[in-house]
C-alpha cells in the first residue's frame, strides 16, 4: 500500500542583522510536488515599539508588507499579502508574552 | 555584526524531533574526508583502515617520518615539522606541545589528533608480547544486520537464493600492536550462505628484522598506486593539496568486506635501519566470466554478489597467482626511493576485444617511486612499466608557509597500460587511458580558508564504439569560515565540463556535458549536547549537442544529540527535487560504525533517518539505524530486479560491538 502525504514541507532560513534596527531574512521552502520557493524579507525598527516589514517571494510570485506594534507584553501585527488567487489579502496577529520581566 | 539563525522544519501534523549523534572524533573526521567521494561506492575499506589506525595509535615521540605519513591526509612537510618539534623539545608531552610546532596548522592537528599518542610511550617488542602478560589480550566482536523492509521484485519473484538480510560478523584477537588474528564473514542480500564471503589473517610485527608479517588476506600499497594499491582511494575534493602525493603504506593486513580486493597468501617486510625489503605471494580465485569456446577470460567482476544462478556461475572461477618483491630506502627528512616488481599470472588468457583489453595471461610490472624535499619544495612520483608502455605521475608541492601551499601534478596512463591492482590518481578508475594536469592550492587566512583545484584530463581513446580522444576539465572552489565559536559556514562550488561518446540521432558522436554544483552549509552547536548542520545544494547539468538542461535541489537538516557520554542520537531530514537521474544529488549519511552510505537522490521526494548508539560500561556498544526514502507522487520505486511496488523504501539496521 502506498503512503499518501497531503502536505509536507521543509523550510530553511536565516536572519541577518547587518546594523542595529535592520534585519534581513532569507528562506527557502520546499514542498514535495512543487518547485522550491525563495522568500526574502526586511524588518526595520523605526522606534522601539514600531516595526516596518516588507517581503517578496517566488513560486508563486507574491509581495507583502506590514507593521508591528509592541507595547509592554502585547504585540499586534498587521500585514497585507498579494495572494495569487484571492488578490490582496489582510492578516492580523496578536502576541502576548508571558515572561518573568 | 550579529547573525541570527532561524531554522524551522514544519510538518503538517507532527513535528519530528529527531536528533542526534555520534560525536566520536573518528566519525566526524571521516564524514568530511569521505563525503568527497561523490559516488555511490561505499568506502568500507577506507573506513576500516582509519578505524584500525585510531585503535592502534602512532607514538608521536618514536615514530619515523614514514610511520607518521601513514596517517590519512597528513603531508610530508607537516610530518617533518612534527619530528623537528620533538627534537627541539626533547619529546612531545601533550597536545599543546604539538600545537606549538612551527609549520603544522591547527586544522591539520584537529584532523590527525585521533591517530596519535603522546608522552613516553615505548612499543612492546613481539617477544615481550608473547612471553608476558597473557591477560592483556583484546577480543573484539562486531555483528551487524541490515534488512530492507520493502522487498525488491527479485525477492518477491523468488529469483534469489537467500534472504534480503545483509549479515556481517567480525572477530579480532590482538595483543599489544604486535599480534593480530582476524576473521570476517559476510552475506550480501540475496546470498544463501552466511559465510558467502570469508576473510582472515594472522599478523605479527617487530620480530627481529621482520617488521611486518601477514599470512592470509592482505593489501600491498606502493608509491602512488600505479601498480599495486587498494581499490578504494579518496577522489578529488576539498583536500586540494593533501590528496597528492600519496603515501604507499606497504603491507596492510586485510579485514574488510570488499570481496575482490585483497591478496591472499603471505607477505613479509624486513627492515634494516632505513632500508626495507618486502616480498609477497598470493593465490586467489576471482569472480569473472570465461568464454567456454575459447576458454578465455572475458571479464572480471568486482561486485562480490552471488545471489542467483547466473552470479553463482561466475563465482571464483578466475585464478590468479601473484608474486612480487619491493624495496625502499629512506634518506630521513630529505626523502625516499622505492622499487617494485611483481608478476601476475592467470590460469586463462584474456580475450582481447578492444584496444583497452589486456591480452595473454602473464603480466609483469616494474615500478619506481621517489619523494624528495628541498626546502619548501617537495617532489614525488611513480613511474611504472608493464613491458608495453610507461605510466607515470609526478607532483610538486610548494609549501610557501604553513598557511599557503600549492600543488602541481602531471599524470599519463597510456591506453595499453592495464593493471588489475592499480588505483592511480585520476578522473576515472583504472589507471589506464588518461592523461591530465592537476593544480591546486589551499590558503588559510584570518577571514577563512580557501581551497581550489583545476584539473584538465584527456582520454586518448574515448570509447570502443568511437575511438576518438575526448577531454574535459573540472574546478572546485571551497571556502569555510568560523564567524563565531562553534559556528562554521561553508561554500563549495564545482564545475565540470566533460565529453563523452553517445548516440545522437542514431549515430555515435561526442557529447559535451557541463555540470555545476553549488553547496552552502552551516554547522553550529545549539548547546553542549546538540549539534546542527543545515545544507542547501543546487545542481545544474547541460548537454550541448542535444540542448538538454536539467536542475536539481537538495535541502537537509541534521541534528545530533548526545545527552550523556554513553548515549547519542543522530538524525536527518532531506528534501530533494531533480529533473532526472542525470541531475542527481548525493547525500553522505551518518551510519553505523564501519558503514558508509552516500545515496544518490533523484526525482521529487524526501528521506529521513535516525541513528541511535548506546555504549555500556562493560565494553558492549549497541547501535541502530532506521531510514526511509519517500516519493509521494510515485507509485513504484526502482526498476528491474530492484523494483518496489510502493512509494516508500525503508531499511532497518543494527549492530553490536563487544570488546573484552
Amino acid at each position: 500500500m502506498n503512503l499518501t502525504i497531503y502536505q509536507l514541507y521543509f523550510w530553511l532560513g536565516a536572519d541577518l542583522k547587518f546594523v542595529k534596527d535592520l534585519v534581513f531574512s532569507a528562506a527557502v521552502k520546499k514542498e514535495i510536488g512543487f518547485n522550491p520557493s525563495i522568500r526574502l524579507g526586511t524588518e526595520y525598527s523605526m522606534v522601539d515599539f514600531f516595526k516596518l516589514r516588507i517581503g517578496t517571494s517566488n513560486e508563486p510570485n507574491t509581495y507583502s508588507g506590514g507593521i508591528g506594534i509592541i507595547y509592554q507584553f502585547v504585540q499586534v501585527d498587521y500585514a497585507f499579502f498579494s495572494h495569487p488567487d484571492l488578490g490582496l489579502t489582510h492578516q492580523f496577529g496578536l502576541i502576548i508574552r508571558f515572561t518573568k520581566n | 555584526m550579529k547573525l541570527f539563525f532561524l531554522l524551522t522544519i514544519f510538518f503538517s501534523f507532527v513535528p519530528i524531533l529527531y536528533a542526534q549523534v555520534d560525536t566520536t572524533t573518528l566519525q566526524n573526521n571521516l564524514y568530511d574526508i569521505l563525503e568527497d567521494a561523490t559516488t555511490d561506492k561505499e568506502g568500507v575499506e577506507y573506513y576500516d583502515l582509519v578505524e584500525y589506525l585510531v585503535q592502534n595509535k602512532i607514538a608521536v615521540n618514536t615514530a619515523s617520518i614514514a610511520e607518521l605519513m601513514k596517517i590519512p591526509n597528513i603531508d610530508r612537510q607537516s610530518a617533518i615539522a612534527i619530528v623537528r618539534q620533538r627534537n627541539l623539545l626533547g619529546g612531545i608531552k601533550n597536545e599543546n606541545d604539538l600545537r606549538s610546532a612551527e609549520g603544522v596548522s591547527e586544522e591539520l592537528i584537529d584532523r590527525i589528533i585521533s591517530y596519535l599518542i603522546f608522552g613516553d610511550v615505548k612499543d612492546v617488542s613481539f617477544f615481550d608480547s608473547i612471553n608476558k602478560n597473557f591477560k592483556a589480550i583484546d577480543f573484539t566482536l562486531r555483528s551487524r544486520g541490515i534488512y530492507d523492509l520493502q522487498q525488491d521484485k527479485a525477492f518477491s519473484d523468488g529469483k534469489y537464493y537467500g534472504s534480503s538480510w545483509k549479515i556481517y560478523n567480525r572477530f579480532v584477537v590482538s595483543k599489544d600492536k604486535n599480534i593480530r588474528v582476524g576473521v570476517l564473514i559476510e552475506k550480501d542480500p540475496g546470498e544463501k550462505s552466511f559465510n558467502d564471503f570469508t576473510t582472515f589473517h594472522f599478523y605479527a610485527r617487530d620480530i627481529g628484522f621482520i617488521k611486518n608479517f601477514v599470512a592470509g588476506d592482505f593489501l600491498f600499497e606502493f608509491g602512488h598506486g600505479l601498480t599495486l594499491w587498494s581499490r578504494y582511494s579518496i577522489s578529488k575534493g576539498i583536500e586540494t593539496v593533501g590528496i597528492l602525493p600519496r603515501n604507499g603504506k606497504g603491507i596492510i593486513p586485510y579485514l574488510s568486506s570488499d570481496e575482490n580486493m585483497s591478496l591472499r597468501g603471505a607477505a613479509v617486510q624486513f627492515s634494516f635501519n632505513n632500508f626495507n625489503f618486502y616480498t609477497f605471494y598470493s593465490v586467489r580465485n576471482l569472480d569473472g566470466s570465461i568464454d567456454k569456446s575459447t576458454n578465455q577470460i572475458t571479464s572480471i567482476r568486482l561486485d562480490g554478489l552471488h545471489r542467483d544462478s547466473s552470479e553463482v556461475a561466475h563465482q571464483r572461477i578466475v585464478n590468479e597467482k601473484l608474486l612480487g618483491i619491493s624495496a625502499d630506502y629512506s634518506f630521513g627528512e630529505i626523502g625516499s626511493v622505492g622499487l617494485l616488481y611483481y608478476n601476475s599470472t592467470f590460469e586463462n588468457d584474456f580475450q582481447h576485444n578492444s584496444l583497452l583489453d589486456p591480452s595473454g595471461n602473464s603480466f609483469d610490472y616494474f615500478a619506481g617511486s621517489y619523494s624528495f624535499t628541498f626546502g619548501k619544495l617537495y617532489f614525488s612520483g611513480e613511474t611504472a612499466y608493464n613491458k608495453i608502455s610507461l605510466a607515470t605521475i609526478n607532483s610538486a608541492e610548494i609549501a610557501v608557509d604553513k598557511n599557503f601551499s600549492l600543488l602541481f601534478s602531471y599524470r599519463n596512463y597510456p591506453y595499453d597500460y592495464w593493471s588489475l591492482h592499480s588505483n592511480g590518481f585520476g578522473e576515472k578508475d583504472g589507471t589506464q587511458n588518461e592523461s591530465g594536469f592537476y593544480s591546486g592550492f589551499k590558503w588559510r587566512t584570518s577571514y577563512g580558508n580557501i581551497y581550489f583545484y583545476y584539473d584538465q584530463f584527456k582520454y586518448p581513446i574515448g570509447d570502443e564504439k568511437l575511438p576518438l580522444a575526448i577531454k574535459g576539465n573540472e574546478f572546485l572552489i571551497y571556502y569555510s569560515v568560523k564567524p563565531f565559536r562553534d559556528t562554521e559556514f561553508r561554500l563549495r562550488y564545482t564545475n565540470q565540463l566533460k565529453e563523452s561518446v553517445a548516440a545522437i540521432n542514431g549515430e555515435y558522436g561526442v557529447l559535451s556535458r557541463r555540470k555545476d554544483n553549488l553547496r552552502t552549509e552551516l554547522l553550529y552547536k545549539l548547546s553542549k549536547f546538540i549539534q546542527m548542520r543545515s545544507r542547501i545544494e543546487l545542481v545544474k547539468t547541460y548537454a550541448t549537442a542535444i540542448s538538454s538542461e536539467e536542475k536539481g535541489l537538495l535541502l537537509f537538516q541534521d541534528v545530533k544529540y548526545a545527552p550523556t557520554a554513553s548515549l547519542s542520537f543522530s538524525g536527518r531530514i532531506v528534501f530533494f527535487q531533480t529533473d532526472s537521474y542525470d541531475s542527481r544529488v548525493y547525500e553522505f549519511e551518518n551510519d553505523l560504525t564501519g558503514v558508509m552510505s552516500n545515496p544518490a537522490l533523484y526525482g521529487d521526494g524526501m528521506r529521513w533517518y535516525l541513528v541511535a548508539r548506546y555504549n555500556t560500561s562493560f565494553g558492549l556498544s549497541l547501535s541502530m539505524k532506521y531510514s526511509e526514502l519517500i516519493k509521494p507522487n510515485e507509485k513504484t520505486m526502482g526498476s528491474g530486479d530492484t523494483l518496489i511496488n510502493r512509494n516508500v523504501d525503508n531499511r532497518l539496521s543494527f549492530q553490536l560491538d563487544f570488546k573484552f
